[in-house]
């Protein structure tokens, strides 16, 4: 739908309250959106077994859209000397405002540990869809690090590609620690009010010190958490999908990825006791992983998924892996689909070695 | 009130066909008559358990554990005595099992739980009971007769009543 004429194409305040007043009507959708990605995006954290995390969503207040536009546009003509071509255009913005603000629709996972920003990142990455910005380019920029001391990974994906409702919808994701959220929530709150008034040298002296203080949380949330894990390491015992998880990756000397909150729940159901010893018991990891991965592409499943590798290479207990999946309950997840994919080939072979026998019987 | 019959107790040990577990450990509390069909079933084995036979196997049932853990075995072959335990039962009274009160989770929605014991996971490592073995949660499913994969919160529970005093003699 076009702009009711004449707004200019450097939107001015009447055109930004029209464009406001739009979006109030489709605010409901940006909703759907955010909930959409923030109830995904739980549930694999959750399967991570991982992270601790904080999730939450929302669809952009009518108001901070309005702040937003107008910020952009004084932004826009300070950058217009350089040359450089404005986006918050008129006409973009009744074209399609999703394209052009592209936080209508925003999620923010809130991490304790600095690593982890760049592990949900990559999670995102292997989950999502993502939408085709052409040159832009802007869906998986690299991690933030402004001059001013903002510190967050952001990703542009499209909320669904099955709910007809959602279809386009763009929803923003911010990735950061809690000490960088802080931060980033203050630094903005001033740099904001630098267009009212200036900050002064105390709130500037003051912003500066609670930068320095947030990097060094940072750094010893970090030092926490792995002397936390090396003293679950320490009593051998697995008690949860995050010292699997651990345990698995101290194994393999790298990152594994996967289900693992599904994973703990099956060894834990089919050895005792469930520890380090135990997995070692099992064999080589690297051999099972290899042995999985063949397997996998052979099934044409769990491409990248080393959970999924684990199950199909741990042979020794396929028939009690595949005697759980049946008793599966929940969303149909990769490595549900895996479980069904070998439980069918499983049931082929079984079939051909029945008519085999079959076939002996008779000639004999 | 959910119940087991021998039959169900033998085809539990068989989830898995082969010998790969040794024993199905099936918890429980309270002891009530079995059918008169299962009663006349069981025979006299040694001083402390039951024998039946099943679908042509022999097994062997005894109680552990202040009777609260009832443990299938296969035999190789029938009790030596043949005794029938009907009239010997004594103090037992016959065994059908409910589940065991002592869960809250377990008495409120009716579980039937058992776990089926097997080998050491190192062929070559110690045989102390604390070693890894396998060992697979099972659920009792009494509208279909038949035993389901079970990985629910009680596998934890499950695990510790499997005590080292109950270890079974020759398990690899």
């Amino acid at each position: 739908m076009p702009p009711r004429p004449p707004f200019p194409d450097v939107p001015d305040d009447p055109a930004i309250d029209d464009i406001v007043e739009r979006y109030l009507r489709e605010m409901a959708r940006y909703e759907l959106a955010a909930q959409a990605v923030a109830d995904r995006l739980r549930r694999e954290l959750r399967a991570e077994a991982r992270m601790r995390h904080l999730l939450s969503f929302r669809a952009k207040h009518p108001e901070d859209l309005r702040e937003k536009l107008k910020r952009k546009v004084l932004e826009e003509d300070e950058e217009a000397a350089s040359g450089r071509p404005r986006r918050y255009l008129t006409s973009q913005l009744y074209r399609n405002l999703n394209d052009v603000v592209t936080d209508l629709a925003g999620c923010r996972v809130v991490v304790y540990e600095a690593d982890d920003e760049a592990r949900v990142a990559a999670l995102i990455d292997r989950t999502f869809a993502f939408p085709d910005r052409g040159e832009r380019d802007d869906t998986k920029p690299a991690p933030l690090r402004q001059r001013g001391g903002y510190r967050a990974t952001h990703r542009l994906v499209l909320a669904s590609t099955e709910e007809l409702s959602l279809s386009g919808a763009i929803c923003e994701i911010q990735i950061s620690t809690l000490s960088a959220h802080l931060f980033n929530e203050l630094e903005h709150d001033i740099t904001y009010k630098e267009r009212l008034r200036k900050a002064s040298p105390e709130e500037r002296e003051c912003l500066a010190d609670v930068r320095r203080v947030t990097k060094l949380a940072d750094r010893q949330v970090s030092h926490l958490m792995n002397a936390q894990r090396r003293g679950t390491a320490a009593t051998d015992i697995i008690a949860s999908p995050e010292a699997l998880r651990f345990s698995l990756e101290s194994m393999a000397e790298r990152d594994l990825s996967g289900d693992f909150a599904r994973l703990y729940q099956m060894l834990n159901a089919i050895i005792r006791p469930l520890s380090r010893h135990a997995l070692q018991a099992m064999g080589q990891l690297r051999d099972t992983l290899e042995h999985g991965s063949a397997e996998a592409l052979e099934l044409d499943i769990g491409a990248g998924d080393d959970v999924i590798h684990i199950v199909l290479g741990l042979t020794q207990f396929r028939e009690e892996f595949l005697a759980q999946a049946s008793s599966f309950r929940g969303p149909r997840t990769p490595l549900r689909r895996a479980l069904d994919a070998l439980a069918k080939r499983h049931s082929v072979d079984n079939q051909t070695r029945v008519a085999q026998a079959v076939d002996r019987l008779t000639d004999e | 009130m959910n119940s087991l019959t021998l039959d169900n107790l033998a085809a539990g040990l068989e989830t898995f066909g082969g010998d790969r577990y040794q024993a199905l450990d099936v918890f429980f509390e309270d002891l009530r008559l079995l059918p008169e069909g299962d009663r006349a079933r069981l025979l006299v084995d040694g001083s402390s358990g039951f024998a039946f036979s099943s679908r042509d196997r022999w097994y062997r049932l005894e109680l552990l554990d202040n009777n609260r853990v009832a443990r299938v075995t296969r035999k190789a072959s029938p009790p030596g005595t043949g005794a029938l335990a009907g009239g010997g039962l004594g103090a037992l009274a016959g065994i059908a099992l409910s589940p065991d009160g002592k869960s809250t989770e377990g008495a409120a929605v009716g579980l039937l739980l058992g776990m089926l014991v097997g080998a050491a996971l190192e062929q070559d490592g110690p045989r102390e009971s604390s070693a890894p073995r396998r060992v697979f949660a099972l659920r009792f499913d009494p509208n279909t007769g038949t035993w389901r994969a079970y990985a629910g919160g009680l596998v934890g529970w499950m695990k510790a009543q499997l005590a080292p005093g109950n270890a079974v003699a020759g398990l690899g």
